[in-house]
């Protein structure tokens, strides 16, 4: 096991997970691999390809099962897919998984409507005010008719992080959102996470943006074979790694 | 050089006409079997029990293999040998039959379409909070129903040209009553032709639809990837 080493100042953590191991039939997988967040706080998972990296993710977000391990949100224990936990997931938990897309049968606006009617209960009326809000803010209202086909790349992942943002979650969990965004838009986006975070949200992000990486968080793990190697603050795990694989990958980036 | 007639053809319009109901019943019937049935049997390979599976898949197999004309001879002429007293109409095997081929196709279409569904999207949707059935109604059967119509529609012009085939088993239908009449006035080339041209005008504004449908679906998937 690696050692937990606790970063929380408060006294309950908003976000925790303890052991969580996952294994596929060909012997990889993720952990076990334990950690807790704080409200507030921006987590960066670094590694190389196929460490786990989206694998936690992807159980954090309920849509993998874990083989063992719990998850803490709050302080409160989640069973693994329990209906408590689905729950959570979109309305509390936003989640933008790797290669995430908008849904190509729906409007720029249906694509948030659709969440906020059967999510959240709103009424279309409601729905549609606050989807327009949102697709406002990432300057995609006046298209809110098209389908997404007719969008650019970074469009649409505009879009998809719209989707997730406008159901107001307290978590992220984000896969390399801003792989199609350009320069400015990605800027904008670190700018609406970092916000986020301000006002109290957990997030864990996936990036292989070394810069935004240190910008964005204020705690970066470095994953390597589905397990933790090194963790600390990005001044800590960027400037001066201790790992030898961790000095490698940051020199190569 | 062969002097046409199809005098004859409008003479014996009443005769045909009748056929080309019995045809159009056929096939109605026919379709909306074979579709429910085909729907069921895909439900079935995509169940939870893998003997239900097994059986599925084995439904689907056999009868896209058998050749739709040996399936109505052999029910219409083996199973009352076989099973004393079992003695379908030929309405009735016809129907079964062709239901049964068209079901099995369909069912693959089916389970094609809803397979052809990307992952990602069936993801977006159970990550923003919709629950599986949710995500099955919004997101995954919307997008496969778009993936399965130019095929079915191609199926469906398939299996309404191979009705034609209960003409062997003696089912008053257009092929059946063609034949018939040909032989009785001696006029095969005028009574073929009408039909062939029958079936032409009937069918082709389906072919193509079923044409534009797939390249308009087409152009939008791929658009829609890139």
């Amino acid at each position: 096991m690696p050692e937990v080493r606790s970063n929380t100042t408060g006294s309950v953590p908003s976000l925790a997970w303890t052991g969580l191991v996952k294994r596929f039939a060909n012997g990889r997988g993720t952990g076990p691999v334990s950690l807790q967040l704080r409200a507030g706080q921006v987590c960066s998972l670094l590694g190389a390809n196929g460490c786990g990296k989206s694998t936690l993710i992807r159980i954090l977000a309920g849509i993998d099962r874990a083989d063992a391990g719990t998850i803490s949100v709050d302080g409160r224990d989640w069973t693994l897919g329990s209906p408590e936990a689905e729950g959570l997931r979109g309305r509390v938990i936003g989640v933008i998984l790797q290669g995430a897309e908008p849904w190509p049968h729906l409007s720029l606006l249906e694509n948030l409507t659709l969440p906020l009617e059967s999510k959240l209960g709103l009424s279309k009326g409601e729905a549609e005010d606050r989807a327009a809000e949102e697709l406002e803010r990432f300057e995609l209202l006046p298209r809110s008719r098209a389908l997404p086909h007719v969008l650019s790349g970074g469009m649409r992942q505009r879009l998809v992080i719209a989707r997730c943002l406008v159901l107001r979650p307290r978590f992220l969990l984000l896969d390399e959102i801003t792989s199609a965004l350009d320069p400015e838009w990605t800027e904008r986006v670190t700018g609406r996470v970092a916000e986020f975070a301000t006002k109290g949200g957990t997030v864990v992000s996936i990036s292989h943006r070394l810069n935004l990486v240190r910008r964005m968080s204020d705690w970066v793990v470095y994953m390597v074979d589905g397990v933790i190697r090194e963790q600390g603050s990005p001044e800590r795990v960027l400037d001066c790694p201790e790992d030898k694989d961790l000095r490698r990958f940051i020199l190569n980036a | 050089m062969y002097q046409w007639d199809f005098g004859w053809v409008w003479t014996y319009r009443a005769a045909l006409i009748a056929a080309a109901w019995v045809t159009i019943k056929l096939n109605v019937v026919v379709l909306v079997l074979g579709s429910v049935l085909g729907m069921i049997i895909a439900a079935c390979r995509g169940s939870r029990f893998a003997v239900v599976r097994y059986l599925a898949i084995a439904y689907v197999d056999v009868f896209r293999t058998i050749p739709i004309l040996v399936l109505l001879i052999w029910a219409f002429f083996c199973i009352p040998v076989l099973v004393r007293g079992a003695q379908f109409t030929p309405w009735t095997c016809a129907v079964a039959v062709l239901s049964i081929n068209l079901s099995a196709f369909a069912a693959e279409i089916i389970r094609a379409g809803i397979e052809a569904v990307p992952t990602t999207l069936v993801e977006g949707g159970l990550s923003c909070g919709l629950s599986q059935r949710q995500t099955l109604r919004f997101v995954v059967l919307p997008i496969a129903i778009r993936n399965m119509i130019p095929p079915l529609v191609g199926q469906y012009i398939n299996s309404i040209k191979l009705s034609v085939l209960a003409s062997v088993i003696a089912v008053p239908e257009l092929l059946q009553k063609t034949t018939d009449l040909a032989s009785q006035v001696y006029r095969p080339l005028e009574f073929y032709t009408a039909l062939a041209v029958a079936f032409l005008v009937l069918l082709l504004p389906g072919t193509i639809w079923s044409r534009r449908l797939e390249t308009k679906e087409h152009v939008e998937r791929r658009s829609a990837e890139t």
